[in-house]
């Protein structure tokens, strides 16, 4: 067995194991262009509700779980049973992004069938105004205080078992909480989607782990801005 | 370049408390403190780069403070290098010697010299040419009184001793928790404590202070990171603390500050004496004289390693095969009343089998791990920290064998006030760390070890009242409530 792998907290080896698998099925799927199964609009078009929730986890384990490795790591060093209390807290972790994506699902749909397909213009004001959404949160403090709570822990039971579900829940709802409106930016994205997914995961670790988080507010806004700016010009057929 | 030498105080002060050297600080002080707390020469702002409960001003590198990680002993040698320069400045702007330099409270070297020197306890002075006393700079009220430090309360030996964090080898990394402290990014938070951190420079800090409240400076500098560095001790001590360093280095036997680049080029921001921005890494300030100019009076450190944590410096890979785990707990958080505290660890069969492969030589560390601190008041007492002490054993005479460590609450904060609104809190709870390996081999070999549990007893140690005085360290008091969140035990294999 090799050191790095030795070096691995147990059970983090296992998510980074799902990960790796998410990855690679969702760039399998865009890559033999299937990538429609990620799209929200899925529930409208008639497909199977295990369907739609299947794909969403798999989104919210490619691009959200990277950032969440080091809690699991933290969780690991401070449980008697690692294993399972890492799985526990990944997935509780994990519900939150379901329910919020399966919320904005539903919240799409019932506009879609209240208000019609709208013309290519009306799309793109759609997309660039979650765009400009998802900037100004950047800038928020709210953002900051949510980027915060995703960073604190409290002392761990050693046994685990509901204090690391409740870990995984609120770490999660603190997440949607920061990152939840760069997410409906993704999704409302019509145009490279695994580029937005990927530029999404890694920003979302930089803002919980590097030192210079803070810095990367402005920037990452700027970028949005700018993207919301084209979709608005161009349209989106 | 010029070499500086940073003496004693209390070689300096002898025989009388105003010698130029501690007349000159006084002065500097003074001077400093009629500086507006935007000029980053003044008083005000060169406390508040470690910590402040005040808003910074626009671009100012307040709150910056390194706790709880590889970088507190070269911060705040960068941080004292470029204070000590201003001070020069002004002392000798007031008539010191051109040779100044910051002298080091030497706490460890028995009485007096573990009360507060003389000059930092008097109310009043009379500068030179003036000619009424008058307020002296050196002196605060914010300190601990009870007992009362300023009226020669002393610190007790075993919070001085250094004998612990000298007994690593290894500055960062296995065996934990290093002298200097574990590998993190900027830590402006708490975290774990690297083992010269943990003691004796904690402790000092909260026992000069005394209770403190964690939410504004209105009691109690020294215990509070937002507030110590007001104190002008505060700076002797932190010389004292550089020197233990220096001195640790100079013992060889594969000490040696990390040749690690995380480590070396991780910079920081400071400033100088005319108020001009200056940033500095640790990879600049590892050799005092060549680098920066300046050498203490005493290089010599003693060779105090107590047998029983010689065995910490069993050689280990840099980076371990394999991260600690954890094999027993506590499930309830303790109170650490008035007295002594008995926590009881039962030990699951994990925990037993780790317990017989760690006594043996060079399979590994068993560490005990105190966390989840919580209080309403930073208290002004440590707590020893015993595994397996006697009942009804005599503190005075009889702890030294149980005794692994201590620990404080110098950085303690609630959770709650963790928001980017208010960075200059820490996130998640603080935490200690000893190595417990040769203890419980102590204990295995005189036949008193238990394989179901191990008792780790809390007993509540401050200042030894003033000569003359009855009384002892260990009947301290504190009006705090504190507590610990969970008592644990981990496994550390060897390669």
């Amino acid at each position: 067995m090799s050191r790095w792998v030795r070096r691995r907290r147990p059970g983090t080896l296992g998510l980074l194991a799902l990960m790796a698998v998410a990855w690679a099925a969702l760039l399998a799927a865009y890559a033999s262009g299937h990538g429609d199964w990620f799209d929200h609009d899925r529930l409208a078009r008639g497909l199977a509700g295990w369907t739609v929730l299947a794909g969403f986890a798999l989104m919210a384990l490619a691009m959200m779980g990277p950032s969440c490795l080091p809690l699991a790591g933290y969780v690991s060093a401070n449980t008697l049973r690692p294993r399972p209390a890492v799985a526990w807290f990944f997935a509780c972790y994990l519900l939150p992004w379901l329910a919020f994506m399966l919320a904005f699902t539903a919240a799409d749909t019932t506009t879609h069938a209240l208000a019609g397909e709208g013309t290519p213009a009306v799309t793109g004001a759609v997309a660039a105004a979650a765009f400009a959404a998802a900037a100004a949160w950047q800038l928020s403090r709210r953002k900051r205080n949510f980027v915060l709570a995703c960073r604190s822990v409290d002392l761990l039971p050693a046994r685990g078992g509901a204090a690391c579900r409740r870990l995984g829940l609120r770490q999660g709802a603190a997440c949607v909480g920061a990152c939840g409106p760069m997410m409906l930016a993704t999704m409302a994205a019509p145009y490279g989607r695994p580029l937005w997914m990927a530029l999404l995961a890694a920003l979302t670790y930089l803002e919980k782990a590097a030192r210079y988080r803070r810095r990367l507010a402005r920037p990452s806004a700027a970028v949005l801005v700018s993207v919301g700016m084209a979709y608005l010009a161009v349209g989106v057929r | 370049m010029a070499v500086y030498v940073r003496r004693s105080i209390w070689g300096l002060e002898t025989p009388t408390p105003w010698d130029p050297v501690t007349t000159g600080y006084a002065q500097a002080v003074a001077a400093m403190r009629k500086r507006l707390a935007t000029d980053p020469t003044s008083w005000a702002y060169q406390a508040a780069m470690h910590g402040s409960y005040a808003a910074p001003p626009p671009g100012a590198t307040w709150n910056q403070c390194q706790h709880g990680t590889w970088y507190f002993l070269p911060w705040h040698r960068m941080y004292l290098y470029w204070f000590e320069r201003i001070v020069r400045k002004a002392a000798v702007a007031a008539g010191a010697p051109q040779t100044w330099a910051l002298p080091y409270w030497n706490y460890s070297a028995g009485a007096p010299t573990n009360q507060l020197p003389p000059a930092f306890r008097l109310k009043t002075w009379t500068p030179p040419g003036g000619n009424a006393p008058q307020p002296n700079p050196l002196y605060t009220a914010e300190r601990n009184h009870n007992p009362d430090i300023n009226g020669g309360a002393g610190l007790p030996h075993r919070v001085t001793s250094f004998a612990l964090a000298y007994s690593f080898t290894n500055f960062t990394g296995s065996p934990y928790p290093g002298f200097g402290g574990p590998v993190t990014g900027f830590s402006h938070d708490s975290g774990t404590f690297g083992a010269l951190e943990n003691q004796p420079h904690n402790p000092v800090h909260v026992m000069v202070g005394g209770d403190a409240t964690f939410t504004d400076c209105s009691r109690g500098w020294m215990a509070d990171p937002n507030c110590a560095a007001q104190d002008p001790i505060f700076w002797l001590h932190h010389a004292n603390i550089d020197r233990l360093w220096s001195n640790w280095i100079a013992l060889g036997g594969g000490r040696m500050d990390p040749n690690d680049r995380r480590w070396q080029s991780f910079d920081f921001t400071f400033w100088d004496e005319n108020g001009t921005k200056q940033v500095m890494k640790p990879a600049d300030v590892m050799d005092t004289i060549r680098q920066l100019g300046y050498k203490y009076d005493d290089r010599s450190a003693p060779a105090i390693v107590r047998a029983r944590f010689a065995m910490l410096s069993t050689p280990q890979p840099p980076e371990p095969p394999e991260p600690p785990r954890l094999v027993a707990a506590t499930e309830a958080p303790a109170e650490l009343s008035g007295g002594r505290t008995d926590v009881a660890v039962e030990l699951p069969q994990p925990a037993r089998e780790a317990v017989a492969s760690a006594i043996q030589p060079g399979n590994g560390h068993l560490y005990l791990h105190v966390d989840g601190l919580d209080s309403d008041l930073i208290p002004g007492v440590a707590y020893e920290v015993h595994v397996n002490l006697p009942e009804g054993a005599d503190l005075e005479e009889e702890g030294e064998d149980s005794l692994v460590g201590l620990i404080s609450f110098f950085g303690f904060r609630r959770d709650k006030q963790a928001t980017e609104d208010n960075p200059n809190h820490p996130i998640g709870p603080i935490g200690h760390t000893f190595d417990i390996t040769g203890r419980v081999q102590e204990l295995r070999s005189s036949g008193q070890w238990d394989e179901g549990r191990v008792v780790v007893s809390f007993v509540p140690v401050g200042l030894e009242p003033p000569p003359g005085t009855e009384g002892t360290a260990h009947d301290a008091r504190t009006e705090a409530k504190p507590s610990v969140g969970r008592v644990s035990i981990s496994f550390h294999p060897a390669a």
